[in-house]
């Protein structure tokens, strides 16, 4: 069966996930771990702005500069100093592409890296069911009659 | 497969599929072997062992089963912080989720006892106060696998799917869509699941009551999860394993499960991101 490689694209969420991935599993001492940007000067930040009233984690685009950007991040783990590559291009003050690339030298870290480095996509598209050639479906469980008379009544009393 | 032999028990949907129909004594063996698992596990039927453990504290001897089980939730509760623990039963039934199927919330649900204030000793359980034991995060998963073991002593190519969480065996790999926890008509992605390998699929979508209330509990808060709203585990040989992590991807950060735990995985959060393992064995639709 051919499935299509792994796609790489990810969102501002993503490059933040995988910066605070990148960071959790080193030893947290590096001074050198922050990405620079390197096709602008103005230094793009993977903290969202400080606004109480937009506590989403989502809402990170406000000051981003267009342009490609790259950075390196660095740790220290069990089998040395390691550095995963990011590439990312913002447009219209949002991050539109993503691209990490681990740079681990030794098989121990590349094997943390490549794990570390999953797919993350900013939303779902989906297809539908009738597209797909597959013998079995996987969601949530199929609940009970119980269960689904307990909240057809429910509704019921609540009108909805 | 040719042949396809589809009841309900302990609540959900099962459909085990062979090249030849089983054998009537096979078919038996399997709703005995559940039955036996209800009887132990049930916390909906009032003659459990679950159920008596829930009126007083005492020791209770708990069938073979056990041991695996008790020392996986010992691994998942190390590994989410606590997060996962069996004995959120009590809360879970408070929020509503109970033998009677109440779906209403208590104004104050109880506190998740510590895992610790339990022991285990193969076969008893000691108790020191009522404890409602909810095993809804990896049970089912060791049910079908339990099953898979019977039905596998007559035939060599079986998929036995209690309604997401499954187990294949077969001369080929299975595809299994990955439905949309928001839109039964669509699919997320698609899983191929291969000869040996498990598939379980976790989403608050249907088991959901009210506004923020479903069936996977944060045992440090006693409240339903918020943030992701499926997952999906793949894990070889063990259902049950792959059943445990998809309740565990609801509450713990990927990169300590995947240090830990054999397994790839598939999560969405309610925002509609949705994150998988490098090497998952299929492909999602982004």
């Amino acid at each position: 069966m051919n499935l299509p490689a792994h796609k790489k694209m990810l969102s501002a969420a993503a490059a933040a996930s995988v910066l605070l991935i990148t960071a959790a599993c080193g030893s947290s001492d590096e001074a050198d771990a922050s990405p620079e940007p390197t096709a602008t000067s103005a230094a793009p930040t993977t903290e969202p702005p400080a606004d109480a009233e937009t506590p989403d984690a989502g809402n990170e685009e406000a000051g981003y500069a267009d342009g490609d950007y790259e950075a390196e991040g660095s740790y220290t783990n069990p089998g040395g100093q390691s550095t995963v590559k990011v590439e990312l291009t913002i447009s219209g003050g949002t991050i539109s592409d993503v691209a990490v690339t681990p740079e681990a030298t030794n098989a121990t870290s590349k094997q943390f890296q490549t794990k570390f480095a999953g797919g993350v996509a900013e939303q779902v598209v989906g297809k539908t069911l009738d597209d797909l050639d597959v013998s079995k479906v996987a969601g949530s469980s199929l609940t009970s009659q119980g269960f689904n008379e307990a909240i057809e009544s429910i509704k019921a009393e609540a009108g909805v | 497969m040719a042949h396809a032999w589809r009841f309900e028990a302990i609540g959900t949907a099962w459909q085990i599929d062979t090249q030849e129909p089983l054998a009537a004594d096979v078919e038996a063996a399997v709703l005995a072997r559940i039955e036996d698992f209800d009887r132990a596990w049930s916390r909906f039927r009032s003659d459990s062992i679950v159920s008596a453990a829930a009126d007083g504290a005492g020791e209770w001897v708990l069938p073979d089963e056990a041991g695996d089980l008790l020392s996986f939730y010992d691994e998942l509760h190390d590994a989410t912080g606590g997060a996962v623990n069996p004995l959120i039963g009590r809360a879970l039934a408070d929020l509503g989720y109970d033998a009677d199927y109440s779906l209403v919330a208590a104004a104050a649900p109880s506190a998740v006892p510590p895992w610790s204030s339990v022991a285990f000793t193969a076969p008893v359980l000691r108790t020191v106060e009522p404890v409602v034991i909810d095993v809804g995060a990896a049970g089912k998963g060791l049910l079908v696998d339990l099953v898979s073991a019977i039905v596998g002593r007559r035939t060599q190519q079986l998929t036995v799917d209690a309604s997401g969480d499954m187990y294949h065996r077969g001369a080929s790999p299975i595809r299994v869509a990955l439905e949309h926890p928001l839109d039964p008509t669509r699919a997320v992605g698609v899983a191929e699941l291969q000869p040996g390998a498990a598939l379980c699929a976790s989403a608050t979508n249907r088991r959901a009551w009210g506004e923020d209330l479903h069936h996977v509990l944060d045992a440090r808060t006693g409240r339903p999860t918020a943030d992701v709203i499926a997952t999906w585990v793949v894990v070889p040989h063990s259902c049950m394993r792959a059943d445990g992590l998809a309740t565990a991807h609801f509450l713990a950060e990927p990169e300590v499960l995947m240090a830990r735990f054999q397994h790839d995985f598939v999560r969405m959060h309610a925002d509609g991101r949705i994150e998988w393992s490098p090497e998952f064995p299929g492909e999602i639709f982004t």
